[in-house]
């Protein structure tokens, strides 16, 4: 059996059956050709089960509203709008809170070798026992104000996403 | 600086939305374009896909993009080519996203599609149950040459791939598609 071949003409055929003209009513030589060729024959009558089929789909389709659509877009695009706007408040909020970290990295540094100093201090002079006190308290209680503002912006930032 | 940052961006994100620059088009214009092309939108989503509910997922994602483009295509055909092709590109995306979750290959596998048709249209019960047999770029090509009556290059263009390939490729998936109609009604006579 010979094997069928892409015949050279399927394009113009489909251009001129997508303009809507029928087989019949093809220019010649155009005409006889589809008539005489196993492979146009093939095109013409799948486009024909093609057709009905689409048109079958489209009248049974049930697209959603386009106002239903346009909200949705609308909806969309305010959102990507918004968070476009708000990046520079996101990026200062982050860089704020890196900001508070080193910095209370820094204070634990710097204090902790500073602290432990004062205890040993304390042991020896008995008589600055209570400003040694006083001021490693304030010490601790300032990092833990600065562990509780640091919770409290997560906490912002986390709400906020 | 940092209030002066906040009221920028704040004054930015009020113009946006007092404006509504955000959008391509007046609703009206859209509607008007969704009439026209969102049906053989959809009928080509839901014969590809074969899955109704994705279908209507698809083309409302779609439309939404087309919405948000900054210069949309203004010619009837330009435009529907580009939703067509945006479409194809969703379809992709979201094989990809099942292959990924590591279920059947896009190219390579057959994925069976879940054939809602009304069976007592002989002619169309064909049809639609030999698409959901071919693979999903087979059935791209097919409905969009035939169904949409696009030409090589509109198809290559919504495909993704080269003009030279598709005549070839077409040729194979309406072969393929004859022979499972050929023989779906040999099985029907014979019963």
């Amino acid at each position: 059996m010979m094997k069928q071949q892409v015949c050279e003409n399927e394009s113009r055929i489909l251009e001129a059956l997508g303009q809507g003209v029928a087989p019949e009513s093809l220019q010649e030589p155009l005409r006889s050709h589809v008539a005489n060729c196993p492979s146009c024959v093939e095109i013409v009558s799948v486009y024909r089960l093609f057709q009905i089929d689409s048109q079958y789909l489209c009248a049974e389709a049930s697209v959603p509203d386009a106002g239903r659509v346009w909200w949705r877009a609308r909806l969309a695009a305010h959102r990507a709008a918004a968070s476009q706007a708000l990046r520079p408040i996101m990026i200062a909020e982050r860089f704020a809170v890196a900001i508070g970290s080193g910095a209370l990295i820094a204070l634990l540094v710097v204090a902790l070798p500073w602290l432990a100093g004062q205890m040993v201090h304390r042991k020896l002079f008995s008589d600055t026992i209570l400003y040694s006190f006083s001021l490693s308290s304030l010490i601790v209680s300032s990092a833990v104000v600065c562990l509780l503002l640091m919770a409290g912006a997560l906490y912002a930032l986390w709400t906020e996403k | 600086m940092l209030t002066r940052v906040v009221a920028l961006a704040r004054g930015q994100a009020a113009r946006a939305e007092a404006e509504d620059k955000s959008l391509a088009m007046d609703e009206e214009s859209f509607r008007t374009i969704y009439e026209l092309t969102a049906r053989p939108l959809w009928a080509y989503l839901a014969r590809v896909s074969g899955d109704p509910a994705l279908a209507d997922d698809l083309l409302q994602e779609c439309y939404c993009r087309f919405l948000t483009l900054t210069h949309p295509p203004q010619e009837d055909a330009h435009r529907k080519n580009y939703l067509f092709r945006m479409a194809t590109n969703l379809l992709r995306d979201h094989w990809r996203a099942i292959q990924r979750h590591g279920e059947t290959a896009i190219e390579t596998a057959d994925m069976p599609s879940q054939d809602h048709e009304v069976t007592n249209v002989p002619l169309r019960s064909d049809l639609g149950r030999a698409l959901a047999k071919l693979k999903p770029r087979e059935r791209q090509l097919l409905w969009l040459a035939y169904a949409e009556g696009a030409s090589h290059r509109e198809i290559a263009e919504a495909s993704g791939m080269r003009e030279a390939s598709v005549r070839p490729l077409l040729f194979r998936a309406r072969k393929k598609l004859m022979d499972l109609i050929g023989g779906a009604r040999l099985t029907a006579r014979k019963a």
